[in-house]
């Protein structure tokens, strides 16, 4: 459907992008990613850290007393400061989007085929029985049993799964370039949840779908991501190939969260290695390094000036005192 | 959906007084505007067919008190239509726009809120004369009002929605998304508060033509006969009773059903 641009520049490019709330509070800051075109990357980090207002800055879907500033370039346009018009050409088109919680983000009046339908129409790709027709089709790539029967249902008549592989295949019914899958498992039972990361990675393993994964589970993300970003405070702290990122972490951050983990085989009267202390809050900006408070390896520069983002390898990370290359955590 | 005994209840009694006030003058030989020069002010009775008896000029409060519920009804019904209809495309827009537009719309409906409203009804009999199209435009003008606010509430709510947030991420067109996300989720507030609002007018179009505002002679309204009634309270306190039975069954019957279905759609209510 459409043309790939003759320049090698990236499906997705974002650079120095920050977004702010009023009253100062700023949500992500600096930011500089870039996507190739069917490839993978995840965006992890605790609760707070930007990383879901950082993922849905670029359809444009953050709140509207939110700023951005900085550049987001999709499919070789611009998307900070395009049209409203132009936006929603893009959203579901060529950017689908997954959110964490299916039950409340599929519209519980309306049956699985109108919604799918929807989404088709919105964009004039078909209506009628060709849209039908899709939808069902759709519906049997994310492995729903009895599609046919499927689309005259509504949300409430399915499982947890179920309705998340529903609300996958409306990200996916129009072969966006790009999807956006916010949270994709946190809300489903653990059992389902190994079915829906094997449905993700099926769905864009064939190099034509790019995803961007935000989530907190590194076991999520590493299975299913090329790249990793670890997001803190709204910044970058380390970012490269997801494996060695997460198998020799070089930012203390990185390697905190891959530790902070509950295994089947941990002991059960072990101790959770735990981060010490929180986040700093939403408003508060500091001054040095934000992890330097909660960080064992804290030197006494780390309070005093932020470390800027430098290049090892194929990682880059954010810090004065890194842990040394190749060692696993 | 279950309602309750009283809302049942209510609704029954609602249904056999618009059957009564569409069938009963059949069983009557008299109409509305006839005289019967042989008894004026006559008590009720079954002679001559006077069942409620008659008023000063001898017409017949039966069939008087049925048209009166039927232009009340009437009045209060196609008003409450019309605020449905603009009240909620006016709240929906306003909620769903949001910022600036918000603003701006809630304001004009602040405006008209606290425009002096016997003034504005003297002035619009003045310009349109009295008759039930003038009283019609007079509550439809403030009718819509209240749903106005109401339905923008409820639409701020639905906005922040994660299904409607998915739908806008799904590039769904913002009318579409209005109509089709955000419209049918209203309907459980919406018809609540209709139903509530039916009661409300009626009582307003009775005070308008009690205050000789609204439905002018020799057409019957239920507040007009009540403004008659109350002139001859001591000598024939049927004149005032018959009107005022109807009156408060009516609205209390829509009351009730009201509470009824608000507490059938939204249990935590209660």
């Amino acid at each position: 459907m459409h043309s790939i641009p003759m320049s090698a520049e990236p499906l997705l490019a974002i650079r120095d992008l920050s977004i702010a709330f009023g009253g100062g509070t700023v949500a992500v800051e600096g930011i500089s990613l870039a996507l190739g075109r069917g490839g993978s990357l995840g965006l992890v980090g605790e609760s707070g850290a930007g990383k879901s207002q950082l993922a849905l800055a670029i359809p444009g879907l953050t709140p509207r007393t939110a700023r951005r500033s900085g550049s987001i370039r999709f499919d070789g346009a611009e998307l900070i400061g395009a049209t409203p018009a132009a936006l929603r050409k893009v959203r579901g088109a060529r950017i689908g989007t997954i959110f964490q919680d299916p039950a409340a983000a599929l519209a519980p009046h309306l049956s699985i085929g109108t919604q799918l339908a929807e989404v088709l129409i919105a964009h004039g790709l078909a209506r009628g029985a060709a849209a039908r027709h899709l939808s069902q089709q759709v519906l049997e790539r994310v492995h729903v049993p009895d599609a046919a029967a499927r689309l005259r249902q509504y949300p409430h008549e399915l499982s947890g799964g179920l309705q998340q592989r529903v609300m996958i295949a409306c990200a996916l019914i129009a072969s966006p370039a790009l999807i956006i899958a916010d949270e994709p498992t946190t809300a489903l039972d653990v059992t389902v949840e190994a079915g829906i990361v094997a449905l993700l990675a099926e769905l864009t393993g064939g190099g034509t779908t790019a995803l961007l994964l935000v989530s907190h589970d590194l076991a999520v993300v590493a299975t299913l991501c090329d790249e990793v970003a670890v997001l803190y405070a709204g910044r970058i702290v380390e970012q490269g190939p997801a494996r060695a990122v997460l198998r020799a972490p070089r930012h203390p951050y990185t390697a905190a969260l891959a530790t902070a983990r509950l295994t089947l085989d941990s002991a059960l009267d072990a101790p959770v290695a735990a981060i010490a202390g929180n986040p700093p809050a939403p408003g508060e900006r500091l001054r040095g390094c934000a992890f330097a408070p909660r960080c064992p390896r804290a030197l006494s520069r780390c309070a005093r000036e932020a470390p800027p983002l430098v290049a090892d390898g194929a990682t880059r990370f954010a810090c004065h005192a890194p842990l040394p290359a190749g060692t696993a955590s | 959906m279950r309602l309750g005994i009283s809302a049942r209840a209510g609704l029954g009694i609602l249904a056999l007084t618009v059957l009564l006030a569409i069938v009963g003058p059949f069983f009557s030989p008299w109409r509305v505007e006839q005289l019967d020069w042989a008894r004026m002010a006559a008590a009720p009775g079954l002679a001559a067919g006077h069942f409620f008896g008659t008023d000063r000029l001898g017409r017949d409060l039966f069939v008087r008190t049925l048209a009166g519920v039927r232009v009340s009804l009437s009045i209060a019904g196609l008003a409450t239509l019309v605020s449905l209809v603009v009240g909620v495309g006016y709240g929906a827009l306003a909620g769903y726009a949001g910022g600036r537009i918000d603003a701006l719309m809630m304001r004009l409906v602040d405006v008209l809120y606290s425009l002096p409203y016997v003034f504005f009804v003297i002035l619009l009999t003045v310009v349109l004369g009295r008759q039930p199209t003038t009283v019609f435009l007079a509550i439809g003008a403030v009718g819509w009002l209240t749903m106005a606010r109401v339905v923008r509430a409820e639409t701020l709510r639905l906005r922040s929605l994660e299904f409607i947030e998915a739908a806008v991420a799904a590039g769904v067109p913002t009318p579409a998304i209005l109509w089709r996300h955000v419209v049918p989720n209203l309907a459980g507030v919406v018809l609540v508060y209709a139903t509530l609002t039916i009661p409300g007018l009626i009582l307003l179009e009775s005070f308008l033509s009690f205050l000789g505002l609204g439905v002018a002679e020799p057409a019957a309204s239920l507040g007009n006969l009540l403004a008659q009634g109350a002139q001859e309270m001591e000598s024939a306190p049927w004149m005032l009773l018959v009107p005022c039975v109807f009156l408060v069954t009516t609205v209390l019957a829509l009351g009730f059903v009201g509470e009824g279905l608000r507490d059938a759609l939204d249990p935590h209510e209660r």
